[in-house]
């Protein structure tokens, strides 16, 4: 069985977070999650740092993120990891309640694989949740780890 | 001539020194005909004296022959002695005549012959007259002096003689005569003609010159007259001008000008220009007036300065100067065209402080629309959120406490998840109807036909098996694409979900054909569906107006007040007609020209006026 990477969800709003959490348990996915409440928390823990310094954390399989974060956004970590150069090529699905036509073209302009509206309704949410993880921590093959684990590699970025 | 006043065209001059020249030869060259006439008439006068006189010795020669005879006969008859003296006479009278003949004719070969000849004769005459007196002298008997006849025959011979040179003298006056005579014919002749062409010269002189002194005075009559009527028009002008010479000193200045510095009528000409520059011009007004004409052409003066005129009270006003430099007999001059802008610039003021006030409405309306902006974003974004989480808590409530949780409290989170769901389409519905208000139109030519297919197909508006579809071929129009896809998928996703009930459901997609100058299109969708009252047609196209309960029929009412608000934003109509349960069609146009409404219809208000 192939080594399931972590699927890393960056979400700020408590309320959306349970209910995908509660989703991704509804379908079952074995993948282990790893939360950042916002933009700063993902970054950290991308580039090995701050509460992840030092602990060999893998790369995830897929980066959910939610386009509206305090202090450092949606926009801004997608932009740092597309600028990364061992980042680069991790797939990043925005999941975010906005359908504004500047935000799917900042989010695809900045390269973001997918872009995900939330939907209102429940049932409709843990459906379109589920199917999210399905297919990129499970069917999507996730770009090869060349490099050792991150935080050493990341140890020697600037 | 010189009364005209003018120079004398060289032309002129010349034409005038020409025709009287010529004139003046032709009458020399007859007056020196007349005089060479006049002096064969002489000759002639000569000759023929010279023939008389001619004639006249030989006429006395032939006297004083026939005296000679007469004498010697009646001596011979009488012996009167005093006839021997008229016989002598008659000699002398002979010899003379002779002599004097001889000088005439010196020059005349012929006649010198003749005169030998007659010499001869006379001398034969003579001899026998002597003869014949001398033997009546002596008394000699008749038959010793020649006879009588021999006498005759001697005159005889001295008259023929005589005859023959007085012929030839007469012949030779002819001769002469005639030469003179037609020498005098031509010399008449050519007088004549020079005369004639003299006269003919002078009246062709006179007639060009006087022509070209006719059109001269009609050129100096036309001059005046453009004179006159440039002094009119220069002092009728409606805008105030003034004619300035090199030093600065106003030439002329015309009525208007006079009136618009305040002056009275003839007093502005002979001032220096400087009086009607107020003081603080004056300095450079002497550099400006120089460089003028030292580069004259036709322009603005001081192109991008304010420029002041001052009236004869001192006060100011703004004006517009036109330049442009004039030729005239006194030189370099220019007429200024002055024109007082102070209504000008008041009106330029005015559009000034009014394109500032567009501006700032501008202004106000960029934010207007950019909080607007802002404003459906953050409803987007922000009012969403909860919505989802009252449905996702609401079920899973529903799910966790399903134990619990009598039928009643069930229905109760049922209503709960549904009114956010509602809300959240409500609110989908609305920003959507927002951003078709506030959206820049785009228009293309667009093959509605292809639109529609599109709209049916990728809106997965045939997703029901049931339906009939009867799409007509539809033409092409000029409209914003991205905002008439929303009006077919509103209007055929209606007709869909109102006729879902019947069996089978039925939607047509058509277009009307084109009346000619009507300039639009009519399009319609028309389904077998449960149909409306005509008596609510007014509320169908209200914004949340519906004719149906939510249980009937879901939907959130913003459909059609979309399809109205994208419509009208073209320049077409929208409208409908049904009959309850017999199915409705809904009726929409599209100017062929929708252009000039581009912007019309566009609003600042997020749910303007439908």
């Amino acid at each position: 069985m192939p080594h399931l990477r972590p699927i890393l969800l960056a979400e700020d709003n408590p309320n959306d977070l349970e209910l995908v959490l509660t989703a991704f348990q509804d379908s079952q996915l074995a993948n282990e999650v790893i939360v950042a409440r916002d933009g700063e928390e993902a970054l950290d823990y991308l580039h090995g740092r701050g509460a992840y310094a030092g602990k060999g954390v893998p790369a995830p399989a897929v980066i959910l993120l939610d386009w509206k974060m305090p202090r450092v956004d949606g926009r801004e970590v997608l932009r740092q990891v597309r600028a990364h150069p061992l980042l680069r090529a991790t797939p990043v699905v925005i999941l975010t309640s906005s359908k504004e036509e500047v935000d799917l073209l900042q989010g695809y302009q900045l390269g973001a694989n997918a872009y995900v509206v939330k939907p209102v309704g429940f049932e409709d949410f843990i459906t379109t949740v589920g199917r999210l993880g399905f297919f990129w921590a499970l069917l999507n093959e996730p770009p090869p780890v060349s490099a050792p684990p991150l935080a050493s590699a990341a140890l020697h970025q600037p | 001539m010189v009364g005209l006043g003018l120079p004398l065209n060289p032309t002129i001059e010349k034409k005038i020194a020409a025709g009287y020249a010529v004139a003046i030869l032709v009458l020399l060259l007859t007056a020196g005909a007349a005089a060479w006439n006049a002096r064969q008439f002489d000759h002639t006068f000569k000759m023929v004296e010279h023939t008389h006189r001619v004639l006249r010795e030989l006429e006395q020669i032939v006297i004083g022959v026939l005296s000679m005879q007469t004498a010697t006969r009646g001596f011979v008859l009488t012996g009167n002695e005093q006839l021997l003296e008229t016989y002598r006479q008659g000699t002398l009278t002979v010899q003379q005549s002779v002599k004097q003949l001889r000088q005439l004719t010196l020059d005349n070969a012929v006649q010198q012959r003749s005169l030998a000849q007659l010499d001869l004769a006379l001398a034969r005459a003579q001899a026998v007259q002597e003869a014949r007196i001398a033997s009546r002298r002596n008394a000699l008997p008749p038959g010793e002096s020649p006879p009588i006849l021999e006498g005759q025959r001697a005159v005889e011979a001295v008259r023929a003689t005589v005859e023959q040179m007085q012929l030839e003298e007469r012949r030779l006056l002819a001769e002469r005569g005639q030469g003179t005579l037609g020498a005098a014919r031509s010399t008449l002749t050519a007088g004549l003609i020079g005369c004639f062409l003299a006269v003919a010269f002078l009246l062709l002189s006179a007639f060009v010159i006087g022509r070209d002194v006719k059109q001269r005075l009609a050129t100096e009559a036309a001059l005046r007259k453009s004179e006159q009527m440039f002094h009119r028009v220069f002092d009728s002008a409606p805008d105030a001008i003034v004619q300035v010479d090199r030093q600065g000193q106003v030439v002329r200045a015309n009525r208007q000008a006079e009136s618009l510095f305040g002056w009275e009528p003839q007093q502005l000409a002979g001032q220096s220009l400087a009086q009607l520059l107020p003081q603080r011009f004056q300095a450079r007004h002497g550099g400006h007036l120089a460089a003028y004409f030292a580069a004259p052409r036709t322009r603005a003066m001081g192109a991008g300065l304010e420029l002041f005129g001052r009236r004869k009270d001192d006060s100011e006003f703004p004006l517009d100067i036109m330049l442009s430099p004039v030729e005239t007999d006194d030189g370099l001059q220019a007429l200024a065209v002055i024109r007082d802008i102070t209504e000008r610039k008041a009106a330029e003021e005015k559009i000034r402080s009014l394109n500032l006030d567009l501006q700032l409405q501008n202004a106000r309306l960029e934010i207007a629309n950019k909080e607007l902006e802002s404003f459906s974003y953050s409803v987007s974004h922000d009012l969403r959120a909860p919505l989802r989480h009252i449905d996702g808590f609401a079920s899973l409530l529903s799910k966790h406490a399903a134990a619990s949780l009598d039928e009643k409290s069930r229905r109760f989170v049922t209503v709960i998840s549904d009114s956010a769901r509602r809300m959240g389409r409500l609110i989908d519905d609305l920003l959507t109807f927002s951003r078709m208000g506030r959206a820049q139109m785009e228009t293309a030519q667009i093959d509605v036909g292809q639109l529609v297919a599109s709209v049916i197909h990728e809106g997965g508006l045939d997703r029901d098996p049931r339906i009939e579809w009867a799409v007509h071929p539809l033409p092409t129009v000029r409209a914003d694409r991205a905002m008439l896809r929303q009006v077919w998928f509103n209007l055929i996703d209606n007709a869909a979900k109102y006729s879902a009930h019947s069996d089978p459901p039925r939607i047509e997609v058509g277009s009307l054909p084109m009346q000619p100058g009507m300039g639009e299109q009519v399009f319609f969708v028309r389904d077998n569906g449960v149909g409306f009252d005509m008596k609510y047609a007014a509320k169908l196209f209200g914004v949340f107006q519906r004719l149906h309960t939510e249980a009937e029929f879901e939907g959130t009412g913003i459909g059609l007040a979309n399809v109205r608000r994208i419509v009208t934003r073209h320049g077409g109509r929208t409208w409908a007609e049904s009959a309850p349960g017999q199915g409705a069609t809904f009726y929409f146009t599209l100017p062929i020209d929708p252009a000039p409404l581009r912007n019309a219809g566009a609003s600042s208000a997020p749910f303007g006026p439908a």
